[in-house]
């Protein structure tokens, strides 16, 4: 038995221990933030907020948050890429949907991503929220294996798993796979330079086939180098330059837009 | 916490849920008429009948109580119904209750109704018949009246079919479909069966209209005189068909007056209420306050909208869509429409929300009204400056396709969120951590499990070696006396070697004789004859 609380301790600790590392700064990065946004200091407020995301406050409040700041800061294309990322952290914030919505009704091309039909984990679930559920599923399944085991034992006789072990098991397996699926899919981007040109290769070297504009939403299918192909909802594909375009993978670095007075080039 | 305490929190909100109300078959009666008067019981218990207060000219008779439960969305309902038959003495008009009960050492109350007792109408059917009206006959352009109908019957009826006449310049009004109830009452000895039918309208069409008759065609079961013996043994039952009719009415529908017609009068005909509560009386600003305005009457709220609030009332006003509800009790129309209208501030300070004013024609009075809400004080408090936002985040709704049409700005960001990593690899840990350790939880319980099914089990060894005692007499004694050690091992919890004489006495007089013929035959003394059947019942005594 000690043995066994010992493996439980070298398994849980570390993750226990691993979380409050950053979570203080994330914690204070994020309140100076939405102070400095309730003040007007919208700079001020990216700065913080964006620190706030980088020290480890990967929260859908903190992107909700640094996209309103870039918003006022007139960053659209940086700001849907925030809220984008919120939206996957926290699938059911009618807040954050509502801001995307606007962004998308001003956006130039009004690209969206591609949602796809039908029922979606992702809809329902952020990934941290279905992995958990998947996770105490099918603890509880094995946890309930074990006890059923452990009271057989003195009959001398029984099946290791019930119908309830399964059941739970069973169900914890398809949101780990749902949420298996969901990370296998290529990762969305935003275009956030004023005009970026899809070409046919990647390089100035290619045929420009479309153009595309700050808030516009992409999938971002593979990465050469310093572009990627990336696909519209209506098949469209090119290679955009990857400075064009900010990832909507919340895990991800959150690149910030370049500051007031230099003047955006054109992405080639 | 005590049991006693827990039991007392888990009574307190049936105590604090239940309610009493009074409800009668119909509000008007006629003098020796009888009728069912019921008190209900809603959602608790009591150990004595409820107190009711009648006035003189009335009386009323306990005849039983029944109890029912209804489930409507996995929530239970318990209704106690105490039946009264109340007679109807003089001409009048009472009010009866409230009713009064003792449910869990609280007393509550019922509402109280009103009856009217009319005097007999001479020309009033004595028998069967229809009979039909309007709950006015000079209704104005746009009231809503209801149309009732009548079927007395003395006699058992097998079908009963409606025909309502058209009713012309009036409307269907959409809030509540109409209703059709029966119950039984008494008059002058005789039972009669009432079937009502209200339907409620609305007056479109000015001028005098004429409203056909209501008849209603009845099969009446005919109980024959047998004829012959077959017919007394299989009875036929034959109907006849009968049919009533109710006489024609004539209504005039009045236009509104012209003279004193308000400006803001919106076209709502009937006498209402209206009443404002505010979600919170602080707010800061770039968030909303809602505003909650339940509009209550007799008239129909169709197609009724509240109306705007001033421009210049420092705040910005966004509608949601109403819920309207009407019902029908006791013949009466009533209509009640929540709107909740989102306040949104557009400067800090103190800020009054101006009062909502309805303007209605009450027939009753035959003029123009007006009623309006209380001013709403809000206190503002200081907030994202950058514009106006509006939050629905806090409600608990999806009010996304409402913030979607206002398109005003977008929406912020909540101030007081814990942030940390909620990314799918920070949920990693948890993930795999916990069925982890449940696994390692399920495979040390098999581990043990077969550890201890690897170890010989002391009493199947004993059963084995007490079928299988070998022939020879030498080993068979042998195998007998580790038998003995055995059993008595197993009652008495320890190893069988260490067993000696005075180890085997707490077992009682036959372990320590068996222990000393045991030891006498291993050495040939002893009386051996019946040791092997003594050594096999103390050992079956060991393994029960």
């Amino acid at each position: 038995m000690n043995r066994l609380v010992f493996l439980l301790t070298l398994v849980l600790v570390p993750s226990l221990h691993a979380r409050p590392v950053h979570a203080r700064s994330a914690q204070e990065a994020y309140e100076a933030g939405v102070s400095a946004l309730r003040s007007g200091d919208h700079d001020a407020a990216v700065t913080a907020l964006a620190e706030a995301v980088e020290s480890g406050g990967r929260h859908p409040a903190a992107y909700h948050a640094l996209g309103n700041a870039l918003y006022r800061s007139e960053a659209r294309g940086h700001a849907t890429a925030a809220w984008r990322r919120a939206a996957a952290l926290a699938p059911r914030d009618g807040d954050i949907e509502a801001n995307l919505d606007r962004a998308h009704r001003e956006s130039v091309d009004r690209i969206e991503a591609s949602s796809t039909s039908g029922f979606s984990w992702h809809r329902v679930l952020a990934p941290f929220e279905a992995a958990l559920l998947a996770g105490v599923l099918i603890a509880l399944g094995l946890a309930a294996a074990a006890l059923r085991t452990h009271r057989s034992r003195g009959r001398g006789r029984g099946t290791l798993f019930g119908s309830e072990s399964v059941v739970l098991i069973g169900l914890g397996v398809l949101v780990a796979g749902g949420v298996a699926v969901s990370a296998g899919r290529p990762a969305g981007a935003v275009v956030v330079a004023d005009a970026a040109s899809a070409r046919s290769t990647p390089g100035a070297g290619g045929v420009e086939l479309f153009v595309l504009h700050a808030g516009a939403e992409v999938v971002q299918l593979e990465e050469s180098g310093t572009h990627a192909l990336v696909s519209l909802p209506d098949e469209r594909k090119g290679w955009l330059p990857l400075e064009a375009l900010v990832s909507t993978d919340p895990a991800g670095p959150f690149p910030l837009p370049a500051p007031r007075g230099e003047e955006p080039t054109p992405a080639k | 916490m005590s049991p006693i305490l827990l039991m007392l929190l888990a009574l307190l909100p049936a105590a604090l849920a239940a309610r009493l109300e009074l409800a009668l078959d119909t509000p008007t009666l006629q003098p020796g008429q009888t009728v069912g008067l019921q008190v209900q019981l809603v959602d608790g218990r009591a150990r004595e009948l409820p107190q009711l207060e009648l006035p003189a000219g009335l009386e009323a008779r306990y005849s039983g109580q029944s109890t029912s439960t209804v489930v409507v969305n996995f929530d239970t309902t318990r209704i106690v119904r105490y039946t009264y038959a109340l007679t109807a003495g003089a001409p009048g008009t009472y009010a009866i209750g409230p009713a009064r009960l003792t449910v869990d050492g609280r007393s509550i109350e019922s509402n109280t109704i009103e009856v009217t007792v009319a005097p007999r109408d001479p020309d009033a059917p004595s028998g069967s018949g229809v009979t039909a009206g309007l709950s006015t006959n000079e209704p104005y352009l746009g009231q809503v009246v209801v149309f009732g109908a009548e079927y007395r019957r003395v006699d058992q009826v097998l079908d009963a079919r409606w025909t309502l006449p058209e009713l012309d310049g009036f409307i269907d009004e959409k809030t509540v479909e109409g209703t059709r109830r029966e119950y039984a009452t008494v008059l002058d000895g005789q039972q009669v069966v009432i079937e009502e039918i209200n339907l409620p309208v609305v007056a479109v069409g000015e001028g005098r209209r004429a409203i056909g008759r209501t008849g209603v065609t009845a099969q009446i079961p005919v109980r024959r005189r047998p004829r012959s013996r077959r017919d007394m043994f299989f009875e036929r039952t034959e109907v006849r068909t009968e049919t009533w009719t109710s006489e024609p009415l004539e209504v005039t529908v009045r236009p509104l007056p012209e003279d004193g017609r308000p400006a803001d009068f919106t076209g709502l005909v009937g006498r209402f209420s209206v009443k404002a509560t505010p979600s919170s009386r602080s707010v800061a600003l770039g968030e909303s306050v809602t505003l909650v305005v339940k509009v209550e009457g007799d008239g129909t709220l169709s197609g009724f909208q509240l109306p705007p609030l001033p421009e210049d009332a420092g705040l910005r006003a966004y509608d949601d869509e109403p819920e309207r509800s009407a019902s029908l009790d006791g013949g009466r129309f009533r209509t009640v429409a929540t709107f909740r209208r989102a306040i949104v501030p557009e400067q800090e300070g103190s800020l009054e929300i101006p009062p909502v004013r309805i303007t209605s024609f009450d027939p009753t009075a035959g003029a123009y009204v007006s009623v309006e809400t209380d001013p709403v004080a809000l206190e503002v408090r200081p907030g994202e400056q950058t514009g106006v936002v509006t939050s629905y985040a806090g409600e608990g709704v999806d009010r996304r396709r409402d913030v979607e049409s206002l398109g005003d700005d977008i929406l912020p960001a909540p101030g007081q969120a814990r942030v940390a990593d909620r990314t799918l690899s920070a949920a990693l840990p948890f993930a795999l951590g916990l069925p982890a350790a449940a696994g390692l939880a399920l495979a040390g319980v098999c581990l043990t499990g077969r550890r201890r099914r690897t170890e010989p089990d002391a009493r199947s060894a004993l059963r084995s070696r007490l079928a299988d005692l070998p022939s020879e007499p030498g080993p068979r004694l042998q195998a007998l006396e580790r038998i003995f050690r055995e059993a008595a091992a197993l009652r008495l919890g320890v190893p069988a070697p260490g067993l000696d004489r005075a180890a085997v006495a707490p077992l009682g007089v036959e372990a320590v004789a068996l222990y000393a013929d045991l030891d006498a035959a291993r050495y040939g003394g002893g009386a051996t004859a019946d040791l092997e059947a003594r050594i096999r019942s103390f050992a079956q005594e060991s393994l029960r």
